[in-house]
C-alpha cells in the first residue's frame, strides 16, 4: 500500500462520523474503502498517470475542514454571482432545494438525500468507476456534497442552471463533492459550473459529475475553471447516454495550479452523439491535464472531440483522448482534435491521442498539432496596421475560441470568450 | 457451396509457402539459460575476455529485469529455460568457393529466392547470409576492401575490428535498455556488422537474410552499422522461416551510428511463420533497433514491410542527435487471422533543426490486432524542429483490431508537431468500382491495400520493393470476407 492511500484511509478513519452526519451513505463508503485499499491511490508511473503532478499530494498531510469560512465573491465573474455555491465541498446553504411544479428538482445532494433519497441511490456511483482509479473510490470515501439536478420525462429546462464550487482556505483541506446530473426520455438541460478558488487557497479537491442521459435526452455540461491559489483539482465526468441522446461537455481552464480534467463517456444505445470541447490557457508553473475515455460500446454513434491548450510560462499541459470502439460497434463516427500553442522555450506540452479500435465499419481519425503561433498570420495583421501585441491576442483568441464552436448558449460562449481575451492580454504580452 | 466460398476455402488452405526445413546436421547445445550458457557462446566463438565481460554484465542485468507488458499484446508465457540458445550449422563455416557449400543449404536459399550467386552479384546485391547462427558465405568482399567498407559477421569484427566493437557495441542500445536487449546482449550468437569509411559510398545495397531453422531455437542476431562521415549506405534485411508448430523467440538487435553528413537507409522485409489460421505456432519477433544521427546533417532513414511472425514487438527509433539531422520511418505491417503486432517508432529530437517523418500504414485482416505505437520527443534545445506523422489503419474483417496509440511531447516554442491518423475500412464503392471492370474481390482488395501502401513501399530499393508487393498479395490471400 502506498503512502497517499495510507494517509488517506487514516484521514477517513478520523472524519468518518462527520462525513456520515453531513451525507449519509452508509455501507457505500465502507465499501469503497475496500475498494480503495485495494485499488490505492495512483502513483505516478501508472500509464494514465504519467503526466499528472502527484508529489503535493503523498507529501502533504491532510485534514478535514469542519468549519466553512466566509465566501468572498469580489473575484469572481459577474454572471455566477447570484449562483448556488459550494464552500469549501458543502452547500452554503444549508437546505438548497427547489423542487418546480413540472418535477424539475435541483438542490444540494444533501437536500436530496433528505427530499428523494430513493432516485438519489437509483443514480449514486452507478456510472462512477470506483474500481479504475483509487482517486474515484476515494470521491465516495469523502464526499460531502455536491450539486444535484433532476429532469422528468419530455422536460426542457429553459434557463440554465448555475452553480459555483468555490474553495477557500490556507490549512490543505480536502473538498470531495459528487454531482449528479439526470435527464429523463427526451428531456434537456444546461449546467453551468464555475469553479473557482482564492489565492490563498491550497485545498485538493476532487468533483466527480455522474451524467445519465436517457432515450433522446441532452445534458449540456460547461465548467470554466479559475484556481488562484495552490489549489489541486482533479474533476471528472462520467456519461452514459440512451438512444438518439447528446451529451455536451465543454471545460475551459482560465487558470489553474495543478489540474486534471478526466472525461469517460458511454454510449449504451445507438445514435448517441457526444461533443467534448477543452481548453486550457496555462502560464506560470500551472498544469492543467485533460483525460478523455469514448467507449463506442453500441453501433451507429458518434463522438467529436475538440481540445486546445495555449501554454507559456514554465506551464505544462497534457492531453491523452482515448477512444475504443467495442466489436460489433459497427458505423461509429469519431473524431478526434488536439491541438496545442506553446508560446515559451519553458513550457511542455504532451498529446496522447489513442484510438482503440474492435470493429471495422467505422470512421475513426485524429489530428494532434503542437505549434507556434503562425508567422504569415502575424504579418498580414501586422500588415494592415494591427500592433504585435493584439495581433498576437487576435490569433490566440481565435485559436482557443473553436474549443467553443460547439457551445450552443450564445450568452455562455461570449462570457467565456470575453474571459478568454482577458487572460490572453497577459498571457501575451 | 458458391463459387465465392470455394475459391476462399483454397486460398485460405494454401499453406505457408516457405514453411519448408531444411535437413542439415546442427550443433545445438542444451536448452537453458545459465552463466555458464553465456560463457559457452563466448568460447564457442573464441571471443576476447573483454567481450565475455560484457556479456556476463547483460547478462547480470537480464537476471534482474520484467518482461514488459505494456505493449497491446497477448504474450503466452515465455519459458526462457525451455530455449536453445546456440546452433551452428556442423560443416565447418567456412568456404573458399561457393561449390563447397552444402548444396541442401545452397537448395534452400535458391528456395527463398536469395541472391547469393554470380548472376546475383550482377545485380548489385552483396549477401551475408546468416544460416542459423553462424554467417556460412559472404560475398563481395574484394569490392568493399577496396573502398575500404567492413561488412562482415560481427564475431568476426570482434577478432578483426575490436575497437571499433568496443567503442560502438551498446552505444546506442545499451544491454540495460530492455528486457529483450539485455537477453541478446548476453546470448547473441551472430550477425551483421558494417563499417562504411568517410566520404565513401557504398556502391552496392549490402544484405543479409536471416533463416531460423533448428526447431526450438532462439535466434539473438546483433547488427552494427556505422556511417563515418559524410559516407552512404542502403542496408536490406530480409527474412522467412520455415513452418514448425513450437513457438521461436526471436530477441535481435540493431544499432546504427550516423555521423556528421552521412546517411543509412535501412530497409526491412519481415516475412517469418506467422503460425496457423488458428494462431498455432510462429514466431515471436521482439526486437530492438535503434539508430543516433550524431553528426549535422545526418540522415537515418527506416522503411519496414512487416508481414509475418505471430506476435511483433518492433520499435525502431532515430535519435536526432545532430544539427539538421533527419529521420524518417515508413511502414507498412499487415497482419492476419491470428496474427499481432505492436510496431512503430520513437524520434527523439535533440540537435536543433532536426527533421523527422512517420508514415505508418497499418492492415488488419482476420482475427488479428495491429497496433501503431510512435513517440515523437522534441528536447528543450531542439528549437525550430518538425515532425510530420501520418498513421494510418485499414481493418478488413469485423473481428479485427487497429489501435493506434501516438506520444507526443514537446518542449520548445520553436517546433512543428503534427499529427493526424485515421482509421476505415475499405469503401465499398471502390470495390464495386474495380468488381465492375472486371476484377474479382481478392484482386481489388489486393490493388486498393498496394495503393495504400505505395507510400512506403515505393521508399524500398527495386526488386525488395517488387518482392514486398508480391508479399502483401500473398498474406491477404483468403482475408476476404
Amino acid at each position: 500500500m502506498n503512502r497517499s492511500t495510507d494517509k488517506f484511509l487514516t484521514l477517513f478513519q478520523e472524519a468518518e462520523a462527520h462525513l456520515e452526519q453531513l451525507l449519509p451513505l452508509g455501507q457505500r463508503r465502507l465499501k469503497a474503502r475496500a475498494t480503495f485499499e485495494h485499488v490505492g491511490f495512483p502513483m505516478q508511473k501508472m500509464e494514465k498517470w504519467r503526466n499528472s503532478h502527484l508529489r503535493t499530494i503523498r507529501e502533504t498531510d491532510w485534514v478535514f475542514e469542519r468549519t466553512q469560512p466566509a465566501v468572498d465573491k469580489t473575484q469572481w465573474p459577474e454572471r455566477f454571482r447570484h449562483a448556488p455555491v459550494f464552500v469549501n465541498g458543502v452547500a452554503e446553504s444549508d437546505d438548497f432545494w427547489e423542487e418546480r411544479t413540472d418535477g424539475v428538482q435541483i438542490g444540494s445532494l444533501r437536500a436530496a438525500l433528505k427530499h428523494t433519497p430513493q432516485r438519489v441511490f437509483d443514480h449514486f456511483n452507478k456510472n462512477n468507476k470506483e474500481d479504475l482509479f483509487g482517486t474515484f473510490a476515494l470521491n465516495t470515501l469523502l464526499v460531502t456534497d455536491g450539486l444535484w439536478v433532476y429532469v422528468p420525462k419530455g422536460i426542457r429546462v429553459e434557463t440554465p442552471v448555475l452553480a459555483v464550487q468555490y474553495s477557500s482556505g490556507k490549512h490543505h483541506a480536502v473538498n470531495h463533492l459528487r454531482h449528479i446530473l439526470v435527464v429523463e426520455e427526451a428531456a434537456s438541460v444546461d449546467v453551468q459550473m464555475l469553479q473557482i478558488s482564492t489565492p490563498d487557497d491550497n485545498h485538493f479537491i476532487q468533483d466527480i459529475t455522474e451524467c445519465f442521459v436517457a432515450d433522446r435526452g441532452i445534458i449540456r455540461r460547461h465548467v470554466l475553471q479559475q484556481f488562484q491559489g495552490e489549489t489541486i483539482c482533479f474533476s471528472t465526468a462520467f456519461s452514459t447516454q440512451g438512444e438518439a441522446s447528446e451529451y455536451h461537455s465543454n471545460v475551459t481552464t482560465l487558470s489553474s495550479h495543478n489540474t486534471r480534467n478526466e472525461q469517460h463517456t458511454r454510449f449504451d444505445k445507438p445514435d448517441g452523439v457526444a461533443r467534448l470541447g477543452g481548453l486550457y490557457l496555462a502560464a506560470e508553473k500551472e498544469r492543467v491535464e485533460h483525460q478523455v475515455f469514448i467507449d463506442h460500446a453500441v453501433p451507429d454513434c458518434e463522438s467529436h472531440e475538440k481540445f486546445a491548450g495555449v501554454l507559456s510560462g514554465h506551464a505544462q499541459g497534457a492531453f491523452t483522448g482515448h477512444i475504443l470502439v467495442r466489436e460489433d460497434a459497427q458505423k461509429t463516427n469519431a473524431f478526434q482534435a488536439s491541438n496545442n500553442m506553446v508560446l515559451s522555450d519553458d513550457a511542455r506540452v504532451r498529446s496522447l491521442p489513442f484510438l482503440e479500435i474492435y470493429a471495422d465499419d467505422v470512421k475513426c481519425s485524429h489530428g494532434a498539432t503542437v505549434g507556434k503561433l503562425d508567422d504569415e498570420a502575424l504579418f498580414y495583421l501586422r500588415s494592415r496596421g494591427i500592433g504585435a501585441e493584439e495581433a498576437k491576442r487576435i490569433l490566440l483568441t481565435s485559436f482557443a475560441a473553436a474549443t467553443l464552436e460547439d457551445v450552443e448558449d450564445e450568452n455562455y460562449k461570449q462570457f467565456v470568450v470575453d474571459e478568454i481575451q482577458s487572460k490572453l492580454a497577459a498571457v501575451s504580452q | 457451396m458458391t463459387e465465392e466460398d470455394k475459391l476462399l476455402e483454397e486460398i485460405t488452405a494454401k499453406e505457408y509457402e516457405h514453411g519448408f526445413v531444411t535437413d542439415i546436421e546442427m550443433e545445438v547445445i542444451p536448452k537453458g539459460l545459465t552463466e555458464d550458457t553465456v560463457r559457452f557462446i563466448s568460447a564457442k566463438k573464441n571471443e576476447p575476455e573483454w567481450m565475455l565481460e560484457y556479456r556476463l554484465k547483460a547478462y547480470r542485468a537480464w537476471l534482474e529485469m520484467e518482461m514488459p507488458d505494456w505493449a497491446h499484446l497477448k504474450v503466452p508465457p515465455i519459458d526462457f529455460q525451455d530455449i536453445s540458445y546456440y546452433a551452428a550449422p556442423k560443416t565447418k563455416p567456412k568456404y573458399d568457393s561457393i561449390d563447397e557449400v552444402d548444396p541442401e543449404l545452397l537448395r534452400t536459399f535458391e528456395r527463398l529466392g536469395i541472391p547469393l550467386e554470380e548472376q546475383k552479384r550482377l545485380a548489385g546485391v552483396a549477401v551475408d547470409a546468416v544460416f542459423d547462427s553462424v554467417s556460412v558465405m559472404t560475398t563481395f568482399n574484394e569490392t568493399l576492401d577496396e573502398l575500404g567498407i567492413i561488412f562482415c559477421s560481427i564475431s568476426e569484427a570482434v577478432k578483426n575490428h575490436p575497437d571499433l566493437i568496443k567503442q560502438y557495441l551498446g552505444s546506442v542500445v545499451p544491454y540495460r535498455d530492455n528486457y529483450f536487449a539485455a537477453l541478446n546482449a548476453a546470448v547473441f550468437s551472430d550477425g551483421s556488422f558494417v563499417y562504411i569509411p568517410p566520404g565513401v559510398r557504398s556502391p552496392v545495397e549490402l544484405s543479409t537474410y536471416f533463416r531460423i531453422n533448428t526447431e526450438g531455437l532462439g535466434q539473438f542476431e546483433r547488427t552494427l552499422i556505422i556511417a563515418d562521415e559524410g559516407s552512404y549506405v542502403s542496408y536490406l534485411e530480409g527474412c522467412t522461416a520455415p513452418m514448425r508448430d513450437e513457438n521461436q523467440l526471436h530477441a535481435a538487435v540493431v544499432e546504427i551510428a550516423v555521423h556528421k553528413e552521412a546517411e543509412v537507409k535501412y530497409s526491412t522485409v519481415q516475412n517469418w511463420y506467422p503460425g496457423d489460421k488458428d494462431g498455432k505456432g510462429g514466431i515471436y519477433n521482439f526486437v530492438t533497433k535503434r539508430g543516433i544521427c550524431l553528426g549535422d546533417h545526418s540522415k537515418l532513414s527506416w522503411t519496414q514491410v512487416e508481414t509475418g511472425s505471430a506476435i511483433t514487438w518492433k520499435y525502431p527509433s532515430t535519435i536526432l542527435k545532430g544539427d539538421h539531422s533527419v529521420g524518417e520511418f515508413y511502414s507498412v505491417a499487415l497482419t492476419n487471422n491470428m496474427q499481432q503486432a505492436d510496431t512503430g517508432t520513437k524520434m527523439t529530437h535533440l540537435g536543433s533543426n532536426t527533421r523527422s517523418t512517420i508514415i505508418s500504414k497499418g492492415i488488419s485482416a482476420g482475427k488479428s490486432h495491429n497496433t501503431y505505437r510512435g513517440l515523437v520527443h522534441i528536447g528543450k534545445r531542439a528549437t525550430g524542429s518538425r515532425n510530420f506523422s501520418q498513421c494510418d489503419s485499414l481493418l478488413l474483417t469485423d473481428r479485427c483490431g487497429a489501435h493506434t496509440f501516438p506520444y507526443i511531447d514537446v518542449a520548445n516554442s520553436s517546433s512543428i508537431v503534427e499529427h493526424e491518423a485515421t482509421t476505415s475500412k475499405i469503401a465499398d464503392d471502390q470495390i464495386f468500382y474495380l468488381k465492375q471492370r472486371g476484377l474479382d474481390e481478392e484482386k481489388a482488395i489486393s490493388l486498393i491495400v498496394n495503393g495504400y501502401a505505395k507510400e512506403v513501399l515505393q521508399q524500398l530499393p527495386m526488386e525488395f520493393a517488387a518482392e514486398a508487393r508480391k508479399l502483401l498479395e500473398i498474406s491477404l490471400e483468403g482475408s476476404v470476407g
